[in-house]
């Protein structure tokens, strides 16, 4: 080995000695924790193979943790992605008040999260909250009780959602395990697609305005042709970035249970028991270091799973250069 | 035929007039050039004979059918970008197809895998089309590729065959050549002349260099500020242009220009006041006299002006000698043939002798004052 050689080693050490530290040893701790009964404490612990992995994918208590956590995945990314671009589109055509748009937009992405889960919380309220009030004062006006029972078209109230809940009681929105995880969603959306029209903005302005008139003069006279033809190719790098980073940020979701139910629980009958709140339960709550670990791995999987996925994407696809 | 009309157009953005009552004709079949500064509006003239613009008044007219208010897919006219603008996700092919596909085939025709299925004779005719345009261009070789994977002057062509391949009414061209670099563009000017010749349409062709405005059109349209100043055969425009901006912005290197004093005139003889006189041009009027750097040369008569050397540029078939004339206390240009000019050392005082023909005077604002008859002839 030449001097020359040996001195590039000393260069990428600190480097290598940080990662290793904060990132390789705790990933391959957490690994071979996953094949152990660990806890903290305890002055050993055993080899159990597999035993942990298994109950994951066997148990029932994992099976809502899995139900949680892709209900929560499959229903925030589109729905984010999508309302994410609609209103980046929507900004982008206004002349006029786009950084109040912009803004409004973008506050829950910015507001603190367990002030604004009171918020909610207060108006999610069964008999107090506003949204039920609301809905409540709909069932005395004529109109908006026809229409939303459906009684105006024909079918009978009672079959409908609306004129039982103005028959029986109202929703109880954060405390039925009917709604539970249906909430916890519909806030990740409000609370996450601000962000993603911010790329979906940013992506827009590298959208070159020759294009636009190219796909003009080329007869692509609707908007609609336009958005086939030109922006949506234009977006597709990001729209790769924000699918990924919502799919990340989809199984990482922990603070909204967090905020909603408290310490400990993941709302009515686990409901919104999802990955991230089930790894801290079982790894700090009930000191099971094992189990954790071996949840944590399968997390890690699949973020990686999805970064591959999102690299290949960008490097074969979606960049045409 | 297709002749495009306008008539009296303004625009403007914001307060910002960018077009001032533009009425301007373009011939069947003719290549007319707009050329003008950066900002002078020819970019926005020719956006509005697209439909991209719409202008605040006036009209235009394609072929007789006024299309003030028609969308630009109605036009039937084709237009290459400056940055050509190709759709970097298709493939030259699929490029080329777009605007044939948009025309010719319904939505449901134009999804993909099913409309290829449901109208297989249309999609084999519009394949049919983009390969003869290819062929045209020679660019059959890389009709698979994407434009990332072009080099410029293969884009530009790439480019010119989606324009073609509808075989619209007129070209429109908004700068198509400045994003190659200079060998190339000397080979596409040639090349779009002859396509030109070939196709047999109108082009309207948008530049700020004047070169290419003079090399390839038939008819030149001199924009400032907003407004057509002269149009006119290239040779007119070069050598008759009526106002002191057209004669400074056409011609490289740049005309040369001298501000016309007593003290200039009585040191210089040239032209002498009895020249002036006898051509019944008021010399109270001229306040500048600019004659092109081709027509000064080297004299060895004793009463010619003298200048000193201050700088030589070797352009290899010519040479620019840039002087200080003496009595204007201003700087010329000379262009000379190589033999001349690789003698001419930095320094050296030369006495110059310039064509009274060739000199053109403008008054205070610039506008163009000519004689009854030519100098020449007023000294016989």
């Amino acid at each position: 080995m030449s001097t020359g050689s040996r001195s590039a080693y000393w260069f990428v050490a600190p480097a290598i000695i940080l990662m290793g530290l904060i990132f390789f040893i705790p990933v391959l701790m957490a690994l071979g924790l996953g094949f152990t009964n660990y806890s903290l404490g305890n002055s050993g612990f055993d080899f159990v193979a597999f035993e942990n992995f298994e109950k994951i994918f066997t148990r029932r208590s994992y099976e809502k943790m899995w139900g949680a956590t892709l209900t929560y995945v499959l229903v925030v990314v589109p729905l984010s992605v999508l309302l994410g671009l609609a209103a980046a589109l929507a900004i982008n055509s206004v002349t006029r008040f786009r950084d109040v748009y912009k803004t409004i937009y973008f506050l829950p992405v910015m507001a603190t999260l367990m002030a604004m889960a009171i918020v909610w919380q207060i108006m999610l309220h069964p008999t107090a909250g506003v949204i039920n009030r609301t809905l409540a004062s709909g069932c005395d006006v004529e109109f908006a009780y026809g229409v939303l029972s459906g009684a105006y078209f024909g079918f009978d109230p009672l079959t409908s959602w609306y004129g039982n809940a103005c028959a029986d009681v109202m929703p109880n929105w954060l405390g039925d395990k009917k709604y539970a995880i249906w909430v916890i969603c519909f806030i990740g959306v409000w609370q996450n697609f601000g962000f993603n029209m911010v790329l979906y903005l940013a992506g827009l302005t590298s959208v070159s305005r020759e294009l636009y008139m190219a796909a003009q003069m080329d007869g692509a006279g609707s908007a609609w042709d336009r958005f086939r033809l030109v922006t949506w190719p234009a977006l597709g790098p990001t729209t790769v970035f924000v699918v990924t980073i919502s799919t990340i940020r989809g199984f990482q979701v922990f603070d909204i249970v967090e905020a909603f139910y408290g310490f400990g629980s993941a709302g009515p009958g686990k409901s919104a028991y999802v990955m991230m709140f089930a790894i801290f339960e079982k790894g700090i709550k009930q000191n099971l270091i094992g189990i954790g670990s071996a949840i944590t791995i399968i997390f890690l999987i699949f973020v990686m799973f999805i970064t591959l996925v999102q690299r290949y994407l960008v490097e074969r696809r979606v960049h045409y250069s | 035929m297709s002749t495009i009309q306008l008539k009296n157009i303004s625009k403007s953005y914001a307060t910002n007039l960018v077009l001032n009552n533009v009425s301007l004709t373009v011939e069947d079949r003719e290549f007319l050039t707009l050329v003008g500064p950066s900002g002078c509006g020819k970019s926005t003239l020719l956006r509005v004979i697209a439909g991209l613009e719409t202008p605040e008044s006036g009209s235009v007219a394609i072929d007789e059918r006024l299309v003030t208010k028609t969308a630009p897919a109605h036009r039937n006219l084709a237009m290459v970008f400056q940055s050509y603008a190709l759709y970097p996700h298709l493939s030259v092919r699929e490029n080329m197809k777009t605007p044939l596909k948009l025309r010719d085939l319904s939505i449901i025709q134009r999804l993909p895998l099913i409309g290829p299925l449901i109208a297989p004779g249309k999609y084999q005719s519009l394949n049919n089309q983009v390969e003869e345009t290819a062929a045209t261009l020679r660019i059959n070789e890389y009709l698979e590729r994407r434009p990332g994977q072009l080099s410029g002057g293969q884009r530009q062509r790439a480019a010119l065959g989606r324009a073609m391949v509808r075989t619209p009414l007129a070209f429109l061209m908004d700068e198509p050549l400045s994003n190659l670099d200079a060998a190339l563009r000397v080979h596409m000017r040639a090349e779009l002349s002859e396509l030109h010749r070939n196709l047999e349409t109108t082009f309207v062709y948008v530049t700020h260099d004047q070169s290419e405005a003079l090399t390839m059109s038939d008819r030149v349209a001199v924009m400032m500020d907003g407004t057509i100043v002269q149009i006119g055969t290239p040779e007119e425009i070069y050598n008759q242009p009526e106002f002191l901006s057209v004669a400074e912005f056409l011609g490289s290197p740049k005309i040369n220009r001298l501000e016309l004093t007593d003290e200039v005139i009585a040191k210089l003889k040239m032209p002498s006041k009895a020249q002036l006189l006898k051509a019944d041009i008021d010399l109270q009027l001229i306040k500048h006299v600019c004659f092109r750097p081709e027509h000064v040369t080297l004299s060895n008569a004793n009463n010619k002006p003298e200048a000193v050397v201050r700088h030589v540029e070797n352009l290899g078939s010519e040479f620019f000698v840039h002087a200080e004339l003496a009595v204007a206390g201003c700087r010329i240009i000379l262009k000379l043939d190589a033999p001349t000019g690789s003698a001419i050392n930095i320094g050296e005082v030369l006495r110059l002798s310039i064509n009274p023909n060739s000199m053109l005077f403008f008054d205070e604002s610039g506008n163009r004052i000519r004689g009854r008859e030519h100098l020449e002839d007023a000294v016989a």
